[in-house]
């Protein structure tokens, strides 16, 4: 597929960097240099879609072929149950840090 | 007889009259399973005892005479993105190895209640991002199927189970082809069904506006019973519609006289294998011959969607995986010092290399202006698909296209062609942005032997239509209904 002329943003080192960080994932210098490099192939790819013209089109969310519920709102379950696989102190849900509590990491 | 050679059809008739009971079927699976997953590792878990207690449980019930539901008995997999009360659910991801959910997933539920027998969780790429089942953390999954092969995926353990006769029956989850892609691979039968028929409660979500949960069968027939079991409003899951389905086994004897079937211009040529284009004009020769009207027509956005596809499903799984923070939940890094570090550490360490960059991906595609240019752009595409798809039905009750560019390929060869990897959802995305039912099925071999397959796609609840045609087919291949 030829775009030289529709050349979209680079998928730089830097951006990398930025994006992992919002993401919460962590890299070393040589593996965001290996996935800027991989990740720049696919954008390439996914640039294409700037040679489908949708002049006057509306964007499409979902497609939902009808009416859908809502359930009642109320406790399915006792939240107990539910924070079962976070770590806990009691009603607490525990984090490491300066608030250090019985379970935490 | 071989109790793992039945259809979940045949094998159900004879559960019902007693001439088999459900300890036997589950047993009988039970041994494929252990003589064949040292190799195949279709199952990341198997739930032994569980399955043999149900099982006891079901022929308990039936010995004092109760009224069964329409599974009762049938042993059945589940892909592990689906959660299961008390059985550990992990996505194939080392951050959930040692998840163990607090509820079931809605399918999980209804299966149960219909008496089907859980055999064990299957094997899939990586929160289901993938087409070949090996990116999972518990190891590759091979193809029963094509040995040396990919089984396809990401729902690759669940069509390799049912391939294998390890299960009567398995869920998949299908995103953009991920039930079938591999039910093509494997030589099954996979089913997508309209979007918001399935619930989806208790399943991980990847892309929210495009997955949806379905069968993996060795028959059409058997894709239509458990169809049937799976269709209903839950009120759990927002997108659930409220509506009634009709039996979707209605129509399977009808015969396809008179039914308009298309074929897509774009869906021949270049990137589609020989092998995979004989297989579909076979097809359309055959339904001709069976009194339908077949016609070609174009529609070039059919196959320009798939930029489109990964702009919304790399996007809205960035934000569906936020959750994964080692906080709520998921395997928690050691020795971080706050917060912010426990969450980096425990998605570094517990994500794999293809998550990690399709979070990014997502993300970068969402940046600031990228938003409009990517995202934006990408949901208008959308609408074009839709239109497309729309126009198309408004001449005909369905749509004969391939399932996959081409047939299995060997796993050392997964990394080799990295545009034939992004190219294999290129027939498969359509109907996933559209929230288009779609089915594969296999129909023939290519000249090595290894499964050919074609896909039938209909409008908005036209999964009859579907399995109307795929069974007529299925009988002129002179499979039986025991997929013999």
């Amino acid at each position: 597929m030829k775009k030289d002329n529709i050349r979209g943003p680079r998928l730089t080192r830097e951006t990398v960097a930025r994006l992992a960080e919002t993401a919460r994932l962590a890299f070393t210098p040589e593996e965001t240099e290996s996935i800027a490099r991989e990740l720049s192939g696919l954008v390439d790819y996914i640039d294409g879609i700037e040679t489908i013209d949708t002049e006057g089109v509306e964007p499409t969310a979902r497609v939902l072929f009808g009416e859908t519920g809502l359930r009642d709102d109320a406790p399915a379950r006792p939240a107990k149950d539910m924070t079962r696989n976070a770590a806990r102190d009691g009603a607490f849900v525990v984090l490491p840090g300066d608030i250090q509590g019985e379970g935490g990491a | 007889m071989n109790i793992t050679d039945l259809s979940v059809a045949r094998l159900s008739a004879l559960l019902s009259r007693g001439e088999v009971s459900a300890l036997e079927a589950a047993d009988a699976h039970l041994s494929e399973i252990e003589r064949r997953e040292p190799r195949l590792r279709a199952f990341i878990t198997v739930t032994a005892e569980h399955a043999r207690e149900q099982a006891r449980e079901i022929d308990r019930r039936r010995a004092s005479g109760e009224a069964l539901g329409p599974l009762a008995g049938v042993p059945m997999a589940l892909k592990d993105n689906i959660c299961t009360e008390g059985i550990r659910t992990t996505c194939a991801s080392r951050l959930l190895r040692d998840f163990v959910p607090p509820f079931s997933a809605g399918v999980a539920e209804r299966l149960e209640r219909a008496g089907a027998v859980l055999l064990g969780k299957t094997n899939m790429d990586e929160f289901a991002m993938g087409s070949t089942t090996q990116t999972s953390f518990f190891g590759g999954t091979e193809n029963p199927a094509a040995p040396g092969c990919v089984p396809g995926g990401s729902s690759g353990g669940s069509a390799a189970a049912v391939a294998a006769h390890e299960a009567a029956f398995a869920l998949g989850s299908d995103t953009g082809g991920s039930i079938r892609q591999p039910a093509a691979f494997c030589g099954v039968v996979g089913l997508k069904p309209t979007y918001g028929t399935v619930t989806r409660y208790g399943a991980a979500e990847l892309a929210s506006s495009l997955d949806q949960i379905g069968p993996l069968t060795r028959t059409a027939l058997d894709c239509a019973i458990v169809t049937n079991v799976l269709a209903g409003h839950d009120p759990r899951d927002a997108t659930s519609l409220v509506r009634d389905y009709p039996d979707f086994t209605s129509d399977v004897s009808r015969g396809v006289k008179g039914m308009r079937i298309a074929l897509v211009r774009e869906f021949f040529g270049s990137p589609f294998e020989e092998e995979v284009q004989r297989s579909v004009r076979r097809a359309a020769e055959v339904f001709q011959s069976l009194g339908a009207e077949t016609e070609e027509v174009s529609a070039p956005i059919l196959t320009r969607a798939l930029p489109a596809y990964y702009v919304i499903s790399t996007a809205e799984s960035s934000g569906n995986l936020a959750r994964y923070d080692g906080v709520r939940y998921g395997r928690r890094a050691e020795n971080a010092s706050d917060p912010d570090e426990l969450m980096r550490l425990s998605r570094e360490e517990g994500f794999g290399a293809e998550v990690k960059r399709r979070i990014l991906l997502g993300a970068f595609v969402l940046d600031g202006e990228n938003r409009e240019r990517y995202f934006e752009k990408a949901m208008k595409v959308r609408t074009l698909v839709v239109r497309s798809f729309r126009e198309i039905f408004s001449r005909f009750d369905l749509i004969l296209a391939p399932t996959t560019p081409t047939v299995p390929y060997r796993i050392e060869e997964r990394d080799a062609h990295p545009e034939t990897r992004y190219l294999s959802d290129i027939c498969a995305v359509p109907a996933s942005l559209a929230g288009l039912p779609a089915l594969s099925m296999p129909f023939g071999r290519d000249g090595a032997g290894l499964p050919a397959a074609v896909q039938l796609i209909a409008p908005a609840f036209g999964e009859r239509e579907i399995f109307r045609a795929a069974c007529a087919l299925e009988r002129e291949e002179g499979k039986d209904d025991a997929g013999v």
